[in-house]
């Protein structure tokens, strides 16, 4: 565990330990999150380190009164993933190299399915329900008031209970 | 009499029950009752459970090694001193903060119109008639130019990128800002400013001059030429490694305390011309250090050879090593306030250049008296 504070005056006075700390600490799970949210390993190890890179070559912007740090990574993250799914075109197929996420038998359904939610929806779910943010910093993450977030959130859970129940078509996984 | 919610109505309210929320009480009345609503809570919970399991099982491959020893960027050097060149609000008034961007004689090669060049020099000028210069390497990706300064009244940010080319024929993006010096805005400009400023395009042509006009403060004009490098050291009106007269000059400086590296200013420039300034750099985790060609109250003189300041506080070894020659004496005054906090955008580090008297004026020395 990191105090956000001292860590970040560590890391904004070029400290590389420190900084190599908090990546071996932060980075396992954001890779996950960037693998969910592209559907591509190559394509979230790229992201994981153009994010942690650009921290480490800016290292501004961060308000510990806004919210805590590894929020704001994610919430960096996540605009490099929506910068990364702009970047591809609409008919271009999802990365078909072998390194596309597999559904195994020890994943399910639903992972599938989540998959095939648009990438803001997948954001939010992924930070709500796995990363485990609070309705403040998600506002804060993506720029939102709170009162948007729930109904975002609400929003996300209906289209994943409807493909999840086979109640509605499925969508395709572009943002 | 409030009206008995629908599960339509309900429906935001169970998502938010999810999230460990509270919610209205009629709300929760009707989702206490409701078995469309209690098996929809029942599904969110699942989803969440499940999308937590799959995470779970999605920590495999191991970390790969992250490029960060130092800290260096592909962009220009100017755009690498803008992160650091932070102003400190007294200072500001005399703020000499074009350094970077103030080039002059320098010996890189123009080139001239319809030629191969790739480096972009860009000069503009303001209505103060004050020219300045920064250069824009486009083989390279997003490699922005500009300057944070002072132009007659107004403290000014100026960005420009290039978009695209075609021979002679550019794509600029301009994003500018100006504030009168005095205005809180004023003080805060930096790149956190301009970054999210909006990006004018103007269709550009080297060799012929272009206008172009920010708001308060009027028109700047700019030129272009095409050279074959970006210069290593940008600096006014010297081109040579020797210092100048009374000169402090530092360039991308490191501080070491006890041969270990305490502080790192990659890319920012500053220097002194008079025995009255000081050059500041600030460390968060070191606080504030004035360098000086002249004495100061509280200071230590310190050793100054070639590309570096060795002195002693308390004890304590520092050296500050700098990309150049510092000074033309072998001494220099350096105070080290290591209390000394920075506000506002300038927490993170600021190197600049200012005079003792309006930025430490308890650091002044009483002039002798002259006896008749």
């Amino acid at each position: 565990m990191f105090d956000d504070r001292e860590l970040w005056k560590q890391i904004s006075a070029g400290d590389a330990g420190a900084f190599e700390a908090w990546y071996r600490d932060t980075a396992p799970r954001l890779r996950a999150f960037l693998r969910h949210l592209t559907g591509s390993e190559p394509a979230a190890d790229d992201l994981m380190q153009e994010t942690y890179t650009h921290i480490w070559r800016r290292p501004q912007g961060f308000d510990p009164e806004r919210g805590t740090l590894r929020a704001w990574l994610f919430g960096i993250a996540r605009k490099q993933a929506a910068e990364w799914w702009r970047k591809q075109r609409p008919s271009d197929p999802l990365p078909d190299d072998g390194s596309t996420i597999a559904i195994t038998e020890t994943q399910s359904i639903l992972s599938d399915v989540f998959h095939r939610l648009p990438q803001d929806e997948r954001a939010l779910l992924w930070l709500r329900e796995v990363e485990g943010r609070s309705y403040a910093e998600l506002a804060v993450i993506l720029d939102v008031p709170i009162g948007t977030v729930r109904s975002r959130l609400f929003a996300a859970r209906e289209a994943l209970r409807d493909v999840w129940h086979g109640a509605a078509p499925m969508k395709e996984g572009r943002p | 009499m409030t009206a008995v919610p629908h599960c339509e109505e309900a429906a935001e309210y169970v998502s938010a029950l999810a999230d460990g929320e509270t919610i209205p009480s009629e709300f929760a009345q009707h989702i206490g009752a409701c078995a469309s609503c209690q098996a929809r809570l029942h599904d969110y919970l699942a989803m969440g459970a499940e999308l937590r399991r799959v995470a779970s099982l999605d920590r495999g491959s191991s970390l790969p090694a992250l490029p960060i020893e130092k800290r260096r960027t592909n962009r220009s050097l100017w755009k690498k001193g803008l992160e650091t060149m932070r102003i400190p609000k007294l200072a500001f008034a005399l703020l000499v903060i074009a350094v970077v961007a103030l080039a002059s004689s320098l010996t890189f090669v123009k080139v001239g119109a319809h030629s191969s060049g790739s480096v972009l020099m860009l000069k503009f000028t303001g209505p103060d008639g004050v020219s300045h210069q920064c250069f824009i390497d486009t083989t390279k990706k997003d490699y922005p130019c500009g300057m944070f300064g002072r132009m007659g009244g107004d403290s000014v940010g100026l960005m420009f990128r290039v978009q695209s080319r075609d021979g002679d024929r550019i794509q600029l993006g301009v994003q500018s800002k100006a504030y009168p010096i005095g205005t809180p805005e004023a003080n805060h400009m930096g790149d956190s400013v301009v970054d999210n400023l909006p990006q004018v395009q103007y269709s550009f042509e080297v060799g012929q001059a272009l206008k172009v006009d920010v708001e308060s403060l009027g028109t700047v004009a700019i030129t272009g030429e095409w050279t074959d490098h970006v210069p290593v050291i940008f600096e006014k009106d010297q081109n040579h490694l020797d210092p100048g007269p009374d000169q402090v000059r530092i360039i991308s400086p490191l501080l070491l305390k006890d041969k270990h590296v305490i502080g790192d200013m990659e890319g920012a420039s500053t220097w002194t011309q008079a025995p009255s300034q000081a050059v500041v750099i600030y460390y968060p985790t070191v606080g504030r250090l004035l360098i000086s060609a002249g004495p100061m109250k509280g200071a230590v003189q310190a050793d100054a050879q070639l590309n570096r300041i060795s002195f002693q506080i308390e004890g304590e070894t520092y050296v500050v090593l700098t990309g150049a020659p510092v000074s033309r004496s072998e001494k220099v005054w350096v105070l080290l306030q290591p209390d000394f906090k920075a506000s506002g955008n300038m927490q993170g580090g600021f190197l600049t250049m200012a005079e003792v008297s309006q930025i430490a004026p308890e650091a002044v020395l009483p002039q002798p008296t002259v006896r008749r």
